[in-house]
């Protein structure tokens, strides 16, 4: 069914009535050229019509066409050479860095010691992404910074790439214009491929579609499950919704049969434990596991400990302490933990911070951010000539602490009483007025008033 | 079709009342349940596939790409908080203290009813101390009334180059709602709940949270959260801060929850057989509805009873988070949302219209929201949620750097101004610790980076992982979006 299908019924079914009513109150002429108004709109409607998209009308709308992808968008025409020019003089043949080829497929997906280079199911997983996008100064940037960098260009075309789940076959979807912005493309006119977008994430060996009456049975129980994206056979679980009467036995039963699926799970806030995340470690796929405030144990990690793709745990609101430190630190690709309130010790934490650099550990005590520089003063001043003036803020100063409810109830100015959102701030105290004129008496000569506030 | 069935549905004039009548809930009397459910549309367009299909058939949408934020907490600041006083710093002023504002730097730009009257423009510097936080660049320079939220500055993103296109609130409110100055369009909370869909079958997609501020405050209309033209349960479920939270909900005395199921289910068998005569969608989405309402009536129980809060976390959202309604209860109360799978949140902070009386007002508006915002970002960020939960706050525009009514050496106010004003992220795949986005030193002109309201839609729907030119609804002849024909996705903004 095409749009211009409803567009033409819709037109005519909501000005019916006009016309109808039109026609027996007005001159025949009217409802005639009403009629002809109809014809016109239809003629309108009918040169839209052959547009199907909205691309199609912003082409026509003269907006600017995006940059788009060099031509085949393939992996070996449009990564393979930048790859080759920028990255394979460290990590290619000769020389492995960090134990990391970008040689073959295999070898990114197999990674280097600190984990996989690109992850075809959560691209912003994979190092290769994170690492082209810090700024060139951080330590951990690629290429490194004495090193020939990536053009902005070159940089649009890969992460458009990696965040595609990097795949090798086929061309390339969409255009890379959301990472090129300000990237001047000489060739206009040609807005990407036509395949979808996002069907290429899934490799022809990745896994099979999920079983339909296994998501049933989980959407029979309230259950959310989600694909990662449109066309994955991936899966995003989260079991909020039943969180307070799940068990591991009910858990283990809905999640089994998707077991080559769950790639993001969340079992937080329920009463589940070791048996479930026993069941887990035979999934492959399962990137991020949320398990906070539920009863999982030592154990449960432990089984846990050698997943080969686990890289964000959520264990905070679990009693586990030191014990189980043993599992996160022989996780292999764990990059993101979240611990707070899981009662490590601060030898453990800082033997997980040792031997884990790059590992972003949260275990609530983040410190805030350094006052680099505060102002002591407001000071105002007229350039040329005028005294100098009192700064408003020096009988006004301090930050405001404890209820914000005014402390009078009669309104300074008037008398009447106060009407609490009708306040003001004045030397760190709250004060009520009766209307939003009182205030601006207030203000012109607050110590006429102060005392009234007694 | 039976001759007859065919004769009893053709559409009379009674009929046509009958239902319009129904629509408005005057026949049922529960206008506040009715306000949930969402009034029954009598001409909505009927719904085809333009979500992509779940694995298992039609049964759940999903994103375009893997998306980095999963959900939205929006933090709209209702009435306009002053750029000037918060977060874009501009000592300079200080040294034009009742000087006019130059006729170079307002090059004749349209003002408000409130101000075109004025015999002059005196600039009026902050009253108010600023101190410059750390953060992934040279620091960011934040106001002594944010002193919470600056402790946190290395988690935010500032945007200092926001503009829009309307200078009065309700047009502009509307505008950041939906995308569209005009009412009648989707709020972006209803199109993230029509592009996700739930993530908790017991509690509604998008929810509403009201704070009442202090000062002058400007009406909210309830279709700021409503769904326009896409199916009645994408709109915003507001939760009200005193007594029930949801009116209604409660079973009358004596009704049992057994009763109510039986009441259902026999209204449930009535309804299901008018869908299939009149085949209207919206039909279909009020028995879902009412299934939602007999599930929320064990769900919003629990979500708004704080006692399993421990002090610790209490006392992080400051005095005021006992108080229902305050912006710190809320921010809590969002929290609960988000850990429970709502997708989109959004809390209204009333009150920031300060026209006059500046810098009496916005200490207490400050207060009121600071230390609860900054404790909302810790709270998730210890609980794993704050990565994949996408935080924004902002108003509808920014604020005059010249007075609006006298300036004296203790009070100011500052009118409208649409053309430069300061919004800040965090969380869900946002860069942290930066400022994007520059002003001229008037905070008037915008000079670097210019972000229109159509930009950051397109932004953060791509954090949804939406490509925001895809996500459409066909409606009146035409593929509608939030971003309308415009919007730019900003690759600067995202980590």
């Amino acid at each position: 069914m095409s749009s211009s299908g409803f567009s033409r019924r819709g037109v005519q079914l909501g000005l019916w009535p006009f016309v109808a009513v039109l026609g027996g109150t007005l001159a025949l002429g009217a409802a005639l050229a009403v009629g002809a108004w109809l014809c016109f709109v239809d003629g309108a409607i009918e040169s839209l019509a052959g547009r199907e998209s909205t691309e199609d009308i912003r082409a026509a709308l003269g907006e600017p066409a995006a940059p788009v992808l060099p031509e085949p968008s393939t992996y070996d025409a449009a990564i393979r050479p930048i790859l080759d020019a920028k990255c394979a003089g460290c990590h290619g043949g000769e020389k492995q860095k960090g134990e990391l080829s970008l040689a073959t497929r295999e070898a990114m997906q197999a990674g280097g010691k600190h984990g996989p280079a690109v992850d075809a199911t959560m691209p912003r997983l994979g190092l290769m992404l994170a690492r082209i996008s810090l700024p060139v100064d951080d330590d951990d940037h690629m290429p490194p910074g004495e090193e020939d960098q990536l053009t902005a260009e070159e940089l649009a075309v890969l992460r458009h790439w990696l965040e595609q789940g990097a795949p090798f076959e086929g061309r390339l979807a969409g255009s890379p214009e959301f990472h090129a912005a300000g990237v001047e493309q000489a060739s206009a006119g040609r807005a990407g491929s036509a395949e979808a977008p996002g069907k290429s994430a899934p490799a022809a060996d990745g896994p099979p579609a999920a079983d339909a009456s296994a998501l049933a049975a989980l959407q029979q129980a309230l259950v959310h499950v989600q694909p990662l994206s449109e066309g994955s056979p991936l899966l995003w679980i989260d079991f909020a919704a039943v969180a307070s009467t799940l068990d591991d036995a009910r858990a283990r039963q809905l999640l089994a049969p998707l077991a080559l699926q769950v790639a993001d799970l969340s079992l937080a806030r329920s009463p589940v434990g070791d048996p479930t995340l026993e069941l887990l470690a035979g999934f492959p796929e399962l990137r991020r596991l949320d398990v906070r405030a539920t009863r999982v144990g030592a154990a449960g990690l432990t089984a846990l400990s050698k997943h080969s793709r686990l890289a964000e745990l959520v264990i905070s609101q679990n009693p586990l302490g030191d014990g189980c430190l043993d599992a996160l630190l022989s996780m292999p690709a764990l990059a993101r933990l979240h611990a707070w309130r899981a009662d490590l010790s601060p030898e453990g934490l800082a033997r997980l911070r040792a031997a884990r650099p790059g590992l972003l550990l949260d275990d609530g005590a983040v410190p805030p951010s350094a006052a680099l520089e505060a102002e002591t003063e407001v000071k105002f001043t007229k350039p040329v000539g005028a005294a100098e003036i009192v700064p408003p803020s020096a009988g006004n100063g301090g930050a405001l602490q404890g209820s914000l409810a005014p402390a009078n109830t009669k309104c300074p100015v008037s008398g009447a009483p106060v009407v609490a959102k009708f306040s003001i701030v004045h030397e760190g105290r709250v004060i009520g007025f009766c209307c939003p004129e009182c205030p601006k008496q207030f203000w012109a000569d607050p110590a006429k008033f102060l005392d009234r506030l007694q | 079709m039976e001759p007859l069935d065919e004769r009893r549905l053709l559409l009379t004039r009674r009929r046509f009342f009958g239902r319009a009548a129904g629509s408005l809930g005057a026949g049922l009397g529960a206008l506040a349940l009715e306000q949930l459910l969402g009034p029954a549309k009598l001409f909505a367009a009927p719904s085809r596939p333009v979500r992509p299909a779940g694995p298992g058939g039609d049964f759940a949408p999903a994103p375009h790409f893997a998306p980095k934020a999963k959900r939205v907490i929006y933090m709209h600041m209702e009435g306009g908080p002053s750029q000037l006083d918060l977060w874009d710093h501009k000592p300079g002023l200080r040294e034009r203290f009742d000087l006019d504002l130059p006729d170079s730097v307002r090059n004749g730009q349209r003002l408000t009813g409130m101000t075109s009257g004025q015999a002059r423009f005196p600039v009026a510097p902050s009253a108010f101390k600023f101190t410059r936080y750390a953060n992934a660049q040279d620091g960011a320079w934040i106001s002594e009334l944010m002193p919470h939220t600056g402790a946190l500055a290395h988690e935010l993103c500032f945007v200092h180059s926001m503009h829009t296109e309307a200078i009065n609130h309700e047009p502009a409110i509307t505008f950041f709602q939906t995308g569209n100055q005009q009412p009648g369009r989707p709020s972006f909370g209803a199109w993230t709940s029509y592009g996700l869909g739930s993530a908790n079958a017991n509690l509604p997609t998008f929810v509403v949270l009201i704070t009442q501020g202090f000062g002058n405050m400007q009406a909210l209309s309830a279709r700021f959260w409503g769904s326009g033209f896409l199916p009645s349960e994408h709109q915003g479920c507001k939760l009200r801060s005193a007594g029930d939270p949801v009116l209604y909900l409660k079973d009358p005395a004596g009704v049992t929850r057994e009763d109510r199921r039986r009441m259902l289910d026999l209204v449930g068998e009535f309804n299901a057989r008018e869908a299939q005569e009149s085949l209207d969608p919206e039909v279909r989405t009020r028995i879902a509805q009412y299934e939602m309402a007999y599930r929320m009536q064990m769900s919003v129980p629990e979500l708004t009873d704080f006692s399993d809060e421990d002090e610790e976390t209490l006392s992080l959202y400051g005095p005021e988070v006992k108080k229902p309604g305050t912006f710190a209860a809320n921010c809590l109360l969002a929290r609960r949302l988000a850990e429970r799978g709502v997708r989109f949140v959004q809390l209204y902070m009333r009150g920031w219209d300060q026209h006059g009386n500046l810098p009496g007002e916005m200490r207490l508006q400050a207060a009121a929201v600071d230390q609860p915002q900054a404790a909302l970002i810790q709270d998730l960020r210890r609980r794993g949620l704050l990565e994949d939960t996408l935080i924004l706050w902002g108003g509808e525009f920014g604020r005059t750097c010249y007075s609006q009514g006298a300036l004296t050496t203790s009070d100011y106010g500052r009118d409208h101004h649409p053309r430069c004003f300061t919004i800040w992220m965090a969380g869900g795949g946002v860069k942290r610790g930066i400022s994007y986005g520059k002003t001229d030193d008037f905070s008037y002109n915008i000079v670097e980076n210019p972000v229109e309201v159509h930009d950051l839609h397109a932004t953060l729907l791509h954090l949804l992982g939406f490509d925001h030119r895809r996500l459409v609804f066909p409606h009146q002849g035409r593929d509608f979006r939030l971003t309308d024909v415009s919007g730019r996705v900003i690759p600067e903004l995202v980590a």
